[in-house]
């Protein structure tokens, strides 16, 4: 699929052709890909430093903590890591990311999501995945809840979206039921994108493009 | 040179002649509207949504000193920090290519306030006030976020379409080069409002005192103003910086006293004992129909509140919403560097009602000086200087339990060490438990 792809155990090469692809394979800019480098080089050195960005280092950035497990860590992780070797390349950062830009499109978004919910990866959110993440995110935040009141929730949630009544939610059930609580895809988009020139400006001495 | 991947991908070119003056595929330029020694500004239009915007365009070739670049990029880091106040003008973004760097900032529709100056004469003793008042809240504002100008001048005081003051530059001014060659006298011969400390320094890198510096600046703002010139006025520098240092220099008799005396006290040669931009707040001349300061509202200047507020009417969350709460999908933290504590975020869970809760934070907060507001969705902004907080109360269980989510929008270290514990003293009553106590607190634990 892709040409220019970063070899593992590389530091990551600044191929300025691979910017110049990724930039037009997604919402960013060349300039906005180069400022992304930065931030790559940021999170991928936090742990291990070798140019690349292990499960810890997303870990480490997300929850300030390399070594407690989280469910939802790891299906960004396996999200993020689209080639599926166990780190997050540059590429795979760029493209990914570009989906949470404010500019790119609900239908990614919302494709995006389903696919970080389905953790079984079975075409589905079904009711045990899915009390297994409320689960998850409250034991997160120590926050202790009756099972009862968890189960309630979860088959609230389910009856809610479930149109066809199969007792799960498949991914057009999905978009439908994003389009009715369109707040659950607030997650998806950060703002800081849009300023991420801003905020990583180094780009501005080392950029390879050419001219205006 | 020509990418030859994924021609399909491609986004197509945009239509325009060859001689184009759009730059990156995103701003036309339209007017030059001035020239440096090593930039120049253009007046530029939006494509993407025909808005105007001002961009100032640096070559790269003629920034020749090393430690020039670094400083750019301090000082855009500087610009980005100062984005809140109304009278400083913003940064949009930052461009670049191999030659030039490109700052896409705010345009100033009413040019430079001195054009209007040497146009016009002096101004009004009110009118000169209301540019004095917002050139000194801005400078405030600068230095309370640690920026300091160092090189106010006429070029950097623009007008807005509304005739609001905008402090352009932020330090990109005090680059070395400019210290070299244009600080001492511009292109047009008037001498640069730099204070004698600086001048005297003359590439000996010595500290001064950059807020006091700027004081002296906005002394010479004040009289240029009113009088409708400059003080000092010499071509020969060191004899200029001799009838500063004597205070040689008269007032036309129609500037009144107590704008005089401020004058006076910010054209004080001594760094040491010349009035300071926070002390002008206690001058009643100054602060004459001085409009209370644009505090900021905590929700306006959260970039991250729309996607922060989590958009629950706090009754009946679904799974989802509960799911969202979860750290490890707030991919906000890729891009937050942070002492406080381990994350910008403290929660804690309640069982008291939602209203309960938030009557007691906004009770909290109020008692501890914070101003309350209340945004969308009814999370609750907490303001105090520097330090900003959004609160939300989310009921997990209806009518059983809450969460509590105490988010740092900015200032968080200052948070951190003066307000987190009175805080958190402060809302004990409605706390079952916070979540993730982190860093351990160093006091004895009192068993129950």
């Amino acid at each position: 699929m892709s040409c220019f792809c970063l070899r593992k155990g590389k530091p990551a090469k600044t191929n300025h052709d691979q910017f110049i692809m990724l930039a037009s394979e997604t919402s960013f800019t060349v300039n906005e890909v180069e400022a992304l480098l930065d931030l790559y080089k940021k999170l991928s050195s936090a742990v291990i430093d070798d140019g690349l960005i292990h499960k810890e280092e997303l870990q480490f950035a997300l929850l300030r903590n390399s070594s407690k497990q989280n469910l939802f860590v790891d299906r960004v992780f396996d999200m993020f890591d689209i080639k599926r070797n166990g780190v997050i390349e540059f590429t795979e950062f760029v493209r990914s990311l570009s989906i949470f830009h404010p500019n790119a499109s609900p239908e990614k978004k919302i494709e995006f999501a389903f696919r970080l919910f389905d953790i079984r990866q079975s075409g589905y959110i079904g009711h045990n995945e899915l009390k297994e993440m409320v689960l998850a995110t409250l034991t997160e935040s120590d926050v202790t809840v009756p099972d009862d009141a968890v189960e309630s929730i979860v088959e609230k949630t389910i009856r809610e979206a479930d149109s066809n009544g199969d007792g799960k939610i498949d991914g057009k059930e999905w978009k439908e039921y994003v389009g009715k609580n369109p707040s659950l895809l607030k997650m998806m988009t950060l703002p800081y994108l849009k300023d991420i020139t801003l905020a990583f400006p180094s780009f501005v001495l080392r950029t390879q493009v050419e001219h205006c | 040179m020509e990418p030859t991947l994924h021609a399909q991908q491609q986004p197509s070119p945009p239509q325009t002649s060859p001689r184009s003056t759009i730059i990156l595929g995103k701003y036309q330029l339209t007017r030059l509207l001035g020239r440096g020694s090593f930039a120049k500004v253009y007046q530029a239009l939006t494509l993407s949504d025909g808005s105007t915007v001002a961009v100032k365009i640096i070559d790269k070739s003629k920034t020749v000193d090393a430690a020039m670049e670094p400083r750019i990029l301090r000082e855009i880091a500087a610009m980005r920090r100062l984005h809140h106040h109304p009278n400083i003008l913003k940064i949009h973004e930052v461009m670049a290519t191999k030659t030039k760097i490109h700052l896409v900032v705010e345009f100033a529709a009413g040019g430079e306030l001195f054009a209007k100056i040497l146009r016009r004469g002096p101004l009004p003793e009110q009118a000169a006030r209301r540019y004095f008042q917002q050139l000194v809240s801005a400078l405030r504002f600068c230095h309370r976020n640690g920026v300091a100008h160092r090189d106010l001048k006429p070029q950097n005081l623009l007008l807005d379409a509304a005739g609001n003051l905008k402090v352009s530059d932020f330090g990109l001014s005090a680059l070395p080069e400019q210290l070299n060659n244009g600080l001492l006298q511009t292109a047009c011969g008037t001498p640069a409002y730099t204070a004698p400390e600086i001048l005297r320094r003359r590439g000996n890198s010595a500290g001064y005192d950059g807020a006091k510096a700027d004081a002296w600046s906005c002394g010479l703002v004040l009289y240029n103003l009113l009088a409708g010139s400059l003080p000092f006025n010499d071509s020969n520098i060191p004899e200029m910086c001799r009838k500063i240092s004597r205070r040689d220099y008269r007032f036309p008799e129609w500037i009144s006293k107590p704008a005089r005396f401020v004058i006076y006290r910010l054209l004080d040669p001594n760094p040491e004992t010349r009035m300071s931009v926070e002390a002008l707040y206690q001058n009643s001349w100054f602060k004459k129909y001085l409009k209370p300061e644009p505090e900021g509202s905590v929700f306006g200047s959260d970039p991250h509140y729309e996607s922060s507020c989590k958009g629950i009417n706090n009754k009946g969350m679904n799974a989802f919403d509960i799911i969202s709460m979860s750290s490890g999908l707030d991919l906000r933290g890729l891009f937050e560097t942070t002492s406080f504590g381990d994350r910008r975020e403290k929660r804690f869970t309640s069982n008291a009602k939602v209203e309960e809760v938030e009557a007691k934070v906004k009770e909290i907060g109020g008692d501890l000086g914070f101003r309350v507001e209340v945004g969308k969705n009814g999370a609750i902004g907490l303001g105090k200087g520097k330090v900003m907080l959004v609160v939300e109360v989310l009921e997990i269980v209806e009518g059983e339990l809450l969460m509590v989510d105490v988010r740092v929008v900015e200032g968080g270290l200052e948070f951190e060490e003066l307000h987190w514990r009175d805080l958190k003293d402060g809302l004990q009553d409605v706390v079952l438990s916070w979540h993730n106590e982190s860093p351990p607190l160093p006091l004895p634990q009192s068993s129950p």
